[in-house]
């Protein structure tokens, strides 16, 4: 287990949020949202594996 | 005869359209060239001589054929930022009298529709009609005259010229006015100091109260100032022996006149009209004529522009008839 | 680890600069506009107080404005003395296509100039003096308008800059 990724997601997680801030700041609600579901839809290519990962081993678990 | 009048000066203040017809024209027609007339929706037409030279897109149409040249009204606008150099508010004044004078000398007429404020003309606007006359100074125009003029070595006439429009009355005075002021060897006279009074810019043609004719050497010039004013000044500041003025009319005109002949001071002037008895006829005038003027020369274009007709002397006795 | 971080430094900085610069431009458009306000009230000045002729008139505001929008002044100057154009509305349409390139005004603000350069000198100074007040209010319009921009775009452009450049660096690390 990676404890950079964590902070990676940490990261990317602040930086998603100020962005939103910022823009949301400017007027430009829907480019925010955008970039908030571009932020999570990241976060979420980094973790799949992680996760795949986890539903085989549960599965490799119960299976045997 | 020394003619310094040439079409190639005005054609900078001519649009492109305008300017490039008028090149067309034959050296020996443009020598002549004393008009060119811009009206919006008419043909452009050159005038000289006597002659007239309608203009057509590819030159002079007698000679090129073809349809002449109809003047625009987009012509008519930049021609008159060009005259203005391109500051119409600058030239108001000019404006408000009808004409510009250009450098050289030359000056552009101008009509329109005129803008009143208080019955008085504040403006025109919509300029649509142009008459570039191209102003001819002619050294020694006044050789014929000046021996009716000079009075002694040191001393002048009271003289009035009296002619019709177009004559060469202003040519005249102008040489009259540059010999007096440089001086006549012939007649020995010395040159005196002289105020010219130019409220409509003809004589000295100034710009930017720059003389742009020879008017002499001793020759004070306050331009574009109202005649009755302007004399005033001058004989109070400017000590003249003789005041110059174009074209009086005004009853102030004459009074300013005689303030100055019992100033001392020596006049010349002119007023419009074919004869003497215009002269005496006119209403306006009438302090001026128990013998003000010891000389009147009247002019006419029987034998050319420039004719001088008759030359009176004290009490209306004639000296010279041509 | 050394060089990762040198490319992540210098990635950030990039898109950060390239942010700054994003957002100058809207930062500099609205005191482009008021400096030309300032020089056309200069201009005005000349023209209806000093009754100066335009080609001089402009010469002088250009020797008082800065750089670009000195260019556009001196270039229109020079133009009408050489005696290249026929109008001032050629001069000022090509000064306003070529010397203004160099500036932040955008093509609403040229096209606004370009209206006004058929009307300069063209009329007596009462005239003059109503037209420059009638472009001073829009000319104001646009300020307004290109203020409104900056406050929207300016920190915007600059935050967005830097932060996109922390986002490529954390994924790509």
């Amino acid at each position: 287990m990676d404890v950079s990724l964590i902070f990676k997601i940490a990261g990317l997680g602040i930086i998603t949020a100020i962005l939103n801030l910022v823009l949301i700041k400017s007027g430009r609600e829907e480019v925010a949202m955008m970039t908030t579901l571009t932020g999570v839809v990241i976060i979420c290519m980094m973790v799949v594996n992680l996760i795949s990962k986890l539903f085989d081993s549960i599965r490799t678990m119960l299976m045997f | 005869m020394i003619n310094n009048g040439n079409m190639s000066d005005i054609l900078k203040y001519m649009p492109a359209n305008i300017s490039s017809i008028l090149v067309k024209l034959p050296d020996s027609i443009v020598e002549h060239v004393e008009e060119v007339r811009l009206r919006v929706g008419r043909p452009l037409i050159a005038a000289g001589s006597g002659k007239e030279y309608v203009m057509g897109s590819m030159g002079w149409l007698e000679a090129a054929k073809g349809e002449p040249y109809i003047v625009t009204v987009e012509d008519i606008k930049s021609a008159v930022q060009l005259i203005s150099n391109f500051s119409v508010y600058s030239v108001e004044d000019e404006i408000r009298n009808g004409f510009i004078t250009v450098s050289g000398g030359h000056r552009v007429g101008l009509c329109g529709r005129a803008v009143l404020d208080n019955n008085k003309i504040r403006t025109i606007k919509d300029i649509s009609f142009l008459n570039y006359r191209i102003a001819k100074q002619i050294i020694g125009a006044a050789d014929k005259v000046m021996n009716y003029i000079i009075r002694s070595p040191d001393s002048i006439y009271n003289t009035l010229i009296i002619s019709p429009p177009q004559c060469g009355k202003t040519t005249l005075l102008r040489d009259i006015i540059r010999q007096l002021s440089d001086g006549v060897e012939r007649y020995s006279f010395r040159g005196r100091k002289i105020g010219l009074v130019d409220e409509r810019n003809e004589i000295a043609a100034c710009c930017f109260g720059r003389p742009r004719n020879d008017i002499g050497i001793r020759t004070d010039v306050m331009d574009s100032c109202p005649k009755a004013e302007g004399i005033i000044i001058m004989i109070r500041s400017m000590s003249p022996e003789i005041i110059a003025t174009d074209e009086i009319g005004r009853r102030e005109d004459g009074e300013a006149i005689i303030d100055a002949i019992n100033a001392g001071v020596k006049v010349i002037t002119t007023i419009h009209g074919n004869d003497i008895e215009d002269f005496l006829r006119k209403g306006s005038l009438e302090s001026l004529r128990k013998d003000l003027f010891e000389r009147i020369i009247i002019m006419s274009r029987r034998n050319g522009v420039g004719t001088i007709e008759k030359v009176y002397a004290e009490n209306y006795c004639e000296i010279y008839s041509a | 680890m050394l060089i990762k971080l040198i490319g992540g430094i210098l990635i950030i900085v990039a898109s950060g600069a390239f942010g700054i610069g994003m957002g100058n431009k809207y930062g500099g458009r609205p005191k482009e506009l008021k400096r030309l306000r300032i020089l056309l009230q200069m201009l005005e000045t000349e023209i209806i107080y000093g009754a100066t002729p335009l080609p001089f008139a402009l010469a002088n505001v250009a020797s008082k404005a800065d750089n670009s929008l000195s260019h556009f002044f001196q270039d229109i100057a020079e133009g009408l003395i050489r005696g290249s154009f026929y109008s001032v509305k050629e001069a000022w349409d090509k000064a306003v296509d070529t010397s203004l390139q160099d500036t932040y005004l955008g093509a609403s603000d040229k096209e606004l100039l370009k209206s006004f350069g058929g009307i300069l000198g063209a009329s007596d100074s009462n005239d003059q003096q109503k037209h420059f007040k009638l472009f001073y209010k829009q000319l104001e319009q646009q300020e307004d308008l290109a203020e409104e921009d900056r406050r929207k775009n300016e920190k915007m452009y600059r935050s967005l800059g830097f932060l996109f450049g922390i986002v490529v660096f954390i994924v790509l690390v």
